[in-house]
């Protein structure tokens, strides 16, 4: 398989405070790498790095050929193949759902607006949101804001798309129809790296999980080998602890 | 008290004039105010090493003194130095010195409260920072700054009277050349010119809450 993101000795301090530790990661084309551990631990800190929020101190960063680190690097070349949904949704309020997801299409890749309107009127469909295509986002609810969003990232056709707690700012019936359209997309072979406390849905589409706490790497295997035999202490109580909660 | 002679024709006409250079001068004053205060403004968002903190600098003095102050200064002071303004071109220069101070903290305040994730959505999508500035925060941040740039314009049209010091045609002044004519005057002019800028004021006022009402 092919690798689109190394992380080589990655390491990212915040003032005093080491957030992350000697990161070693790949991930490859097509793959849904599901990223857990407790909070603090340096999931979302890693993720933002990958479209560059976040800079990286020390080490090698190589997102689809691109040495992020590097002082020549055109961020914005990179984050537009590389897609971001977040806890928090970050809309546009003053726009419309079509527009919020026209909006980098037509200025980013110059995409006729005609084009554009149409492609994301599918990817709406997709999200089972057409009906709302000329809303705006503050009337809807959490998990229609989080499918927009969701739909606002394919809108610029991307090699990988993050997610960043997808889930966790949601009220509990409105998770289920955001999980429904990430399993959508992981079946249809979109290369997905997602941060999240989501158990049921790590176990259903995850291939990998990457575990984290203390801004370091602790495990990283295939999901099933994951499940049936924690190696690391932390992991087997953390897993131990959702388990128990569901 | 003489309230039919104080309002012929000739004297409201004269007032009128007087607010119309009031108006002028306020008008003028505000839109060269939001565009020096907005680069200010935004400089001061953007967090540019030294320029930054040169333009807060800038921005505490001036908002730190007496607008009279800075009237005197722009017809006084600048000619001694060669530069020479009319006395309407003073005016407006006074005021542009020092609603621009005002303005760039209202436009600075007004970015600011724009939340991150709004600037990290748009970059993340592959605007770059420019377009992500001008597209999703700038037109948010206006927004956001009407109420409080309408409410300084209303001060500024207030503070216009204070270029009665430099004898500027405005209407204040004008009241002035009013019921200098005749004491009985007094009075009835005094009414009529608040009057005037109640009805200009509070019109302002109205129409900002209602733009307030269409956004949200």
């Amino acid at each position: 398989m092919k690798e689109i993101i190394q992380f080589q000795k990655v390491n990212k301090y915040y003032g005093d405070f080491h957030a992350l530790k000697d990161i070693n990661l790949s991930f490859n084309k097509g793959e849904v790498t599901v990223v857990i551990g407790p909070s603090g631990s340096g999931k979302s800190t890693m993720l933002r790095c990958i479209n560059g929020l976040e800079s990286i101190d020390d080490g090698k960063l190589i997102v689809n050929g691109t040495d992020l680190h590097a002082k020549a690097t055109n961020l914005s070349q990179i984050r537009k193949r590389v897609g971001m949904v977040f806890q928090h949704f970050n809309l546009y309020p003053h726009m419309t759902v079509l527009e919020n997801v026209t909006l980098a299409p037509i200025k980013v890749l110059k995409q006729d607006p005609e084009e554009a309107r149409k492609t994301a009127e599918q990817l709406l469909d997709k999200v089972n949101l057409l009906d709302k295509k000329d809303s705006y986002p503050t009337r809807l609810s959490g998990g229609q804001k989080q499918r927009i969003a969701i739909a606002r990232g394919l809108a610029m056709n991307p090699e990988v798309l993050l997610f960043d707690e997808p889930t966790s700012a949601l009220d509990p019936e409105t998770i289920d129809d955001v999980l429904d359209v990430m399993k959508k997309l992981a079946r249809e072979g979109m290369t997905m790296i997602v941060v999240t406390h989501e158990m049921g849905f790590a176990r259903e589409v995850g291939d990998r999980i990457v575990f984290m706490a203390d801004g370091q790497v602790v495990e990283d295997r295939e999901a099933v080998d994951f499940y049936e035999n924690p190696r690391d202490p932390r992991a087997k109580q953390f897993l131990g602890k959702i388990i128990s909660h569901v | 008290m003489d309230f039919a002679g104080a309002y012929s024709w000739i004297n409201i006409r004269f007032l009128l004039e007087g607010l119309w250079v009031t108006l002028e001068v306020a008008f003028l004053s505000i839109i060269f105010s939001f565009i020096i205060g907005g680069v200010l403004g935004l400089i001061r968002f953007l967090d540019i090493p030294v320029l930054s903190k040169a333009a807060g600098a800038v921005v505490d003095l001036v908002r730190n003194l007496p607008l009279l102050l800075i009237i005197f200064f722009t017809y006084f002071a600048l000619p001694q130095i060669g530069i020479r303004l009319s006395i309407f071109w003073a005016a407006v220069a006074a005021m542009t010195i020092f609603e621009s101070a005002m303005l760039s903290e209202i436009i600075r305040s007004g970015l600011t409260s724009i939340p991150r994730g709004q600037i990290e959505a748009g970059v993340s999508t592959g605007l770059t920072y420019g377009q992500t500035m001008w597209y999703i925060v700038i037109p948010q941040a206006l927004r956001a700054m009407v109420p409080p740039i309408v409410s300084q314009f209303v001060a500024l049209i207030k503070d216009t009277s204070l270029a009665v010091i430099i004898t500027l045609p405005e209407l204040t002044r004008n009241a002035r050349i009013v019921y200098g004519q005749n004491t009985n005057y007094v009075i009835p002019t005094f009414l009529m010119i608040a009057f005037m800028y109640w009805v200009v004021c509070y019109l302002l006022t109205k129409f900002s809450k209602r733009l307030e009402a269409t956004y949200n």
